[in-house]
């Protein structure tokens, strides 16, 4: 029976027995007069900045900024397939090829052509020097005077200054034709002028020439001087614009025929010329970035640059050939010995097959490698091997030993190290070891800091790592000696059961200065003299003004060392002298005291 | 005044971080007189000797090279019989190379250096230079 019948508060509710919570009546009541809060829709932000345009129908809008493209595209919806991709620069950009399937991607240049790759050789043509082939028919002005600029090539001026005026009496006389066009012979040059064809139908970029300086036309001399000694020493790199300062076409070395690109900027500083090369060549410079650019600094003109680049690149390349040597079948026997003994303890292999660098974890986590030289005459003769052991490892080789067995011999031999290395980690970990400052798994000495300017130098024998090793103290004697008795009074104590610390602790009674955990870095500079930055009220102001010394001092240290040398110079309240650290020219004004 | 500096600096960058086989010390609680104990390493006729070395630091330090002397007696042609030795560092420039950025622990690896690789073109102890050859592979008998 119900004592009291809660009806259900309000309809909907799942449960009927549930009530909810009873509100607690508000002590004070709202006035009747404050009116709920009506909803209000959030209304728009308006921008800080009016509309750009006041004519749109929304003010609101804010019509999108065109962005401004960096680079204009190159040739975009050109019909004809004389785009040419950017190549790239020498110094930072990926190698042009890396997109390309093929290395023939310079076709775009000679289609149009019916040789595309075909280059006149030079005796067939030297041999038939005097031969002038018909001239193409889309030139009204060559086709005129077919034989009226050969007069002017062969008379043979004086003048370094040979400039054959090719077609004076063409109408613009600025643009030359594109040279090629189903013409190869056009572009020879006769023999007597240079000894040399000059130019050559495959060339990618003939469609320009400028204008050649004419003598007494108020030309730059030197210029065109440069450009005669291209024209002999370079004859397939072709000038691109009036002021030479733009080159392009091939260079050669070991038969072979690189492009390339040169541009000088304005300021003609050659230092910061843009150097454009193919894969091919960019393939073989990659590892003289820093010589080319040191080259480009130190060389005087374009040409003698284009010789240094030619003597580097046909170094490279006899490199190269030498190093494309390596026995294929040498290669395939000595990897299947690497993978005998695992891939994953290789470390490194270098490009000739001969070098090989193993490693082997052992059990205390700690890495030793395996440098292994391989004999020339590999499965015949023992490799060399070179290890971080505190003993030297010799390897036990017979005919039919691989790699393998070396591996395994040089694990044993680790091995029987762990003992030395665990007590001598146990040393590294909890004491000031002051040499060596990085130890190295083949160090078997140590000098542990006791206290201020007292250490003792232990060296143990790797074999026998439990054994007494060789004391040696060193510092002031009034701390040494103390240490010295102590040890040998408690040379009976010596338990091979310890470790070597704690032996080492017992046997001098005393507990070593554990590392600490930071030193305190000081981020002033010192003085170079006083070694102190303050002195007294003075901080060092005065610096070498060499970039790679910038030594501070103070102006009192280096006036007081300056003035006490012979070799310096004082001139009224001024010193000439040299810098104390490396000895390039220094001055110091006297200090005002 | 700097000579205080210096010195305080030098000190505690030798008790730190000592030079490879040396180590050196203030004797007693000044900083005009260091001790210096040299060890040479292998290869040399002095392997396993520990050699002691006075220094003594000039007022005018280190606008002056320090002054130093082998105290452990030594039969080496650049060091004579009172311990004096011959050495650039430890004169000043014209005759000398003494520069303020060399300090007592360069000059003692420099020392140490003489040690292995004495300089007979230059002998103070022109006896021993006659005996030149001999004196490599002689292992010197000392008392530490």
């Amino acid at each position: 029976m119900r004592t009291k019948n809660w009806l259900p508060l309000y309809s909907g509710h799942p449960s009927p027995l549930y009530q909810p919570p009873l509100l607690s009546i508000p002590t004070h009541l709202p006035s009747i007069t404050a009116t709920p809060p009506l909803y209000q829709p959030l209304l728009p932000s308006i921008p800080a900045t009016p509309p750009l345009s006041t004519n749109y129908s929304s003010p609101l809008y804010w019509s999108p900024l065109p962005s401004i493209p960096t680079t204009p595209p190159l040739y975009t919806g050109h019909p004809t397939p004389l785009y040419r991709p950017p190549l790239p620069s020498i110094s930072s950009t990926p190698p042009l090829y890396t997109s390309h399937p093929s290395p023939l991607n310079w076709l775009p240049f000679c289609t149009g052509h019916l040789f595309p790759l075909y280059r006149p050789p030079h005796p067939s043509i030297l041999a038939t020097p005097l031969y002038w082939p018909p001239l193409y028919t889309g030139h009204p002005s060559i086709l005129a005077t077919p034989l009226y600029w050969l007069p002017l090539l062969c008379t043979g001026h004086s003048s370094p200054i040979v400039c054959p005026l090719l077609y004076t009496d063409h109408p613009t006389p600025l643009y030359w034709p594109p040279l090629y066009i189903g013409h190869i012979s056009l572009l020879y040059r006769p023999h007597f002028y240079t000894g040399h064809p000059l130019l050559y139908t495959s060339h990618p970029a003939p469609l320009y020439r400028p204008i050649l300086p004419v003598p007494g036309m108020g030309c730059d001399v030197t210029g065109s001087l440069t450009g005669m000694e291209m024209l002999a020493e370079f004859p397939q790199m072709v000038v691109q614009n009036e002021a030479a300062t733009e080159y392009s076409g091939y260079i050669t070395a070991g038969k072979m025929n690189f492009r390339l690109d040169i541009k000088v900027p304005r300021s003609g500083h050659l230092k910061e010329a843009i150097v454009d090369c193919d894969w091919h060549l960019y393939r073989h410079l990659q590892g003289y970035t820093s010589i080319i650019k040191q080259r480009l600094n130190q060389s005087s003109s374009i040409v003698s640059f284009l010789r240094e680049l030619k003597t580097i690149l046909e170094r490279q390349m006899s490199v190269d050939q030498s190093a494309a040597s390596v026995d294929s079948q040498t290669c395939a026997s000595v990897i299947a010995e690497i993978e005998t003994v695992g891939w994953s303890r290789l470390v490194s292999v270098d490009a000739d097959f001969k070098c090989i660098q193993f490693k082997y974890t052992d059990e205390k986590e700690r890495e030793h490698i395996l440098n292994i030289q391989l004999h020339s005459q590999h499965p015949q003769n023992a490799p060399q091997c070179v290890t971080d052991l505190p003993k030297p490892f010799s390897v036990h080789w017979t005919q039919s030993s691989t790699l393998k067995d070396v591996f395994s011999q040089f694990q044993t031999a680790v091995n029987t190290f762990q003992d030395f290395w665990n007590l001598v980690g146990e040393v590294d970990a909890n004491t000031l070891v002051l040499e060596p400052e990085k130890p190295a798994f083949c160090a078997a000495y140590r000098r542990i800091a006791v206290e201020t300017n007292a250490s003792i130098h232990v060296t143990m024998d790797p074999k026998n790592p439990r054994l007494f090793p060789e004391c040696r103290f060193l510092g002031a004697d009034q701390v040494v000696q103390p240490l010295r008795q102590k040890l040998n009074s408690n040379l009976h104590l010596w338990n091979p059961e310890r470790s070597l610390l704690q032996n080492l602790e017992l046997l001098l009674d005393i507990k070593f200065p554990s590392p600490k955990t930071s030193e305190k870095e000081e981020f002033s500079v010192e003085c170079g003299i006083c070694y102190s930055f303050r002195l007294e009220t003075e901080i060092p102001d005065e610096a070498c003004n060499d970039t790679r010394c910038r030594q501070p001092f103070h102006r009192t240290c280096l006036y007081e060392w300056l003035k006490a040398l012979p070799s310096s110079r004082q001139s009224f309240n001024t010193i000439f002298g040299e810098c104390p650290y490396c000895s390039k020219p220094i001055t110091v004004k006297m200090p005002s005291r | 005044m700097q000579r205080s500096v210096r010195m305080k600096k030098e000190i505690q960058m030798l008790s730190q971080s000592p030079p490879h086989g040396i180590s050196c010390w203030p004797e007693g609680n000044s900083l005009d007189r260091l001790e210096a104990q040299i060890v040479v390493g292998s290869g040399s006729p002095y392997e396993g000797g520990a050699f002691h070395v006075e220094v003594q630091i000039p007022e005018r330090y280190p606008f002056e090279p320090p002054k130093m002397r082998f105290i452990t007696p030594i039969y080496h042609p650049n060091i004579d019989s009172a311990g004096r030795i011959c050495l650039d560092t430890l004169k000043m420039p014209p005759k000398g190379a003494w520069k303020p950025c060399l300090n007592v622990s360069t000059v003692l690896t420099s020392i140490q250096l003489l040690m292995m690789e004495p300089n007979p073109d230059d002998p103070l102890m022109t006896d021993i230079v006659s005996y030149g050859p001999c004196v490599g592979r002689i292992r010197l008998i000392l008392v530490l």
